[in-house]
């Protein structure tokens, strides 16, 4: 069972320039292997920011990040061990490939963990087949495949290094439906196979309603951090910071204005569960 | 003049590779996009959208067929230069749209090289600001935007110059729900006030619905070209291309199927309201 705890975290961009922002300012919550967790918040809360901060890439002003019981800042090798406990897979991964060969390409972090190579290759097999990256392509340079397979091969790398803690930063941006659902059932299958926490930063709202919990940013402050019925009941919070509740919370919230007795509900099934019962009990059906 | 298309798809057919045997990229493709018209342009990865959005104004040249802006063919470097003013492009990832490293330069990059008088530039760049609500952010670092403020810094240097027609390539793709609506509504306004024709490449069916009609691409084939209640009419041509409904549309089928009865079509979460609360008050027993 691992912890990732972020402390009473502040992060300014430009320190001592006339272009200082605070990015983060004081935020604190705790994450534990196996959760699933999802992070919304308007573009520039802070969400990538945030992210960068749990592998040590960014070190926080004040406060700490502590990954079970261990500050990951505390010298260079705790802050590049952490790197391979934390797996932070960027926006658009697909514009960081750089391997000859996909092969290579997922090799890199393995690699660097100082793996032998039987393992190392056993870790290629397993994260190809994970994302769902086709074998025969596993020797192809990765700039000849298509966007889709691009991304697939760019978050094998990020799997290869089976990180107990998972971060994909809007993994389904620019994804057609067939292929954001590919991804999901990805991040779905390593986190049970491997019981490691998923955290996904995402612009949308019937996504983050999947998820057990959602932490949201606004402004660089933590706003809300609970289980999607939780977060979704705080409609005004969330719109006055450029969010919203998902499709089926509207349609309910729309209702309930109109003086019809729906309860808030998160998912277009529990929705329609509601809408057929009323209806079925005032014998409209 | 008056009734040329503003851009005339005839049998356009680009690879490319040209050599090897790779299938082309979009095949024998015929489309107009009138003058003020919103199109919007659907399919999944892969079929071809963005390889449109590139020939539309002479990025790229078909091998086969033409494409025509204005009537003036994009295939000579004179005129491609006119399609490029005319029709403008604003690309998937911001990050490689932005040239300046301050906002406002960014967004006045095109119009100072339109050779417009410094007052000009100033209006038309604090106007495309506004229209993205990035007004704010008119001094900051371009690279210190996150990835949303960057495309909204993109779009608002394509408005600046004014083009007759807009495509845009994704544009809400990496933005949150409220940047999403600004764009949408930024494209509506430039559309109903300046009279601009959008072609609006989505992921997102929702916005499919603002357009007049939709041109749906699969394997680099136009597979269909109606308008975009006509196409979510039909759940199994947009399945087997890929595709989703929108939630409005997915919902009311739903709810069809557990014996809900709709007495209208409903496409839009307005309209889904609505009916609902049509049928919650319709046949109350007394």
């Amino acid at each position: 069972m691992g912890t990732l705890e972020i402390k009473n975290v502040s992060y300014r961009y430009g320190r001592g320039t006339p272009f200082e922002t605070l990015a983060l300012s004081d935020v604190s919550f705790s994450l534990e292997t196996g959760e699933m967790i999802c992070v919304i918040g308007h573009t520039g809360s802070g969400k990538s920011t945030l992210m960068q901060l749990m592998n040590a890439l960014l070190k926080p002003d004040r406060g700490s990040v502590v990954l079970n019981g261990r500050d990951i800042n505390k010298n260079k090798a705790s802050a590049y061990e952490a790197r391979f406990h934390v797996g932070l897979c960027f926006q658009y991964p697909e514009y960081q490939l750089f391997g000859e060969t996909c092969s290579e390409d997922i090799a890199f972090g393995p690699r660097n963990m100082g793996l032998e190579q039987s393992e190392i290759q056993r870790r290629i097999q397993e994260a190809a087949a994970l994302a769902g990256l086709e074998q025969n392509l596993l020797q192809s340079s990765p700039f000849a495949l298509s966007g889709g397979q691009k991304r697939r091969c760019a978050i094998a790398g990020v799997l290869a290094m089976r990180p107990e803690f998972l971060i994909l930063d809007e993994p389904t941006a620019g994804l057609d439906p067939a292929g954001r659902e590919m991804l999901m059932e990805t991040v779905r299958s390593y986190r049970l196979k491997t019981g490691a926490a998923v955290i996904l930063v995402t612009h949308s709202m019937e996504l983050a309603a999947t998820s057990d919990r959602i932490l949201v940013l606004g402004g660089g402050k933590l706003l809300l951090d609970g289980p999607p019925e939780a977060v979704f009941s705080e409609i005004d919070v969330l719109t006055k910071h450029g969010l919203n509740i998902p499709f089926a919370s509207r349609v309910c919230r729309a209702l309930q204005k109109r003086g019809f007795d729906l309860p808030t509900v998160c998912t277009p099934e529990t929705a329609a569960d509601a809408i057929e019962s009323l209806l079925r009990g005032e014998g409209k059906l | 003049m008056q009734d040329l298309p503003l851009i005339d798809f005839d049998h356009v057919t680009f690879r490319y590779e040209e050599a090897d045997g790779a299938p082309p990229a979009v095949s024998d493709i015929t489309f107009r996009v009138g003058k003020g018209e919103f199109l919007a342009v659907l399919g999944s990865n892969g079929s071809g959208k963005s390889t449109l959005a590139k020939l539309a104004n002479g990025i790229l040249v078909p091998q086969k067929g033409s494409v025509r802006v204005l009537g003036a063919g994009t295939d000579a470097p004179q005129t491609q230069l006119e399609a490029k003013k005319t029709v403008g492009v604003v690309f998937q990832n911001p990050d490689n749209q932005i040239v300046a490293s301050i906002v406002e330069e960014d967004v006045a990059f095109g119009p100072e090289n339109l050779s417009l008088p410094p007052r000009e530039i100033r209006k038309r760049v604090d106007e495309a600001l506004a229209a993205v609500g990035m007004t704010d952010y008119a001094k900051h670092e371009t690279h210190k935007l996150s990835g949303g403020q960057k495309q909204k810094v993109a779009i608002a240097g394509m408005i600046a110059m004014r083009p007759e027609c807009l495509i845009l390539d994704e544009p809400t793709a990496m933005l949150d729900p409220r940047g999403r609506n600004d764009v949408m509504q930024t494209l509506s306004h430039l559309h109903e006030a300046f009279g601009i024709s959008i072609v609006l490449i989505t992921h997102f069916m929702e916005e499919a619905l603002s357009a007049n009609r939709v041109l749906l691409m699969h394997n680099g084939a136009l597979r269909a070209q109606v308008a975009p209640k006509e196409l979510f009419s039909d759940p199994a041509l947009v399945t087997e291309c890929g595709l989703t409904l929108p939630d409005a549309v997915a919902f009311t089928l739903a709810l069809k199927k557990r014996g809900i009865p709709f007495s209208k079509d409903v496409f839009s979460e307005a309209e889904l309201i609505d009916a609902l609360t049509d049928l919650l008050q319709s046949g109350v027993r007394r």
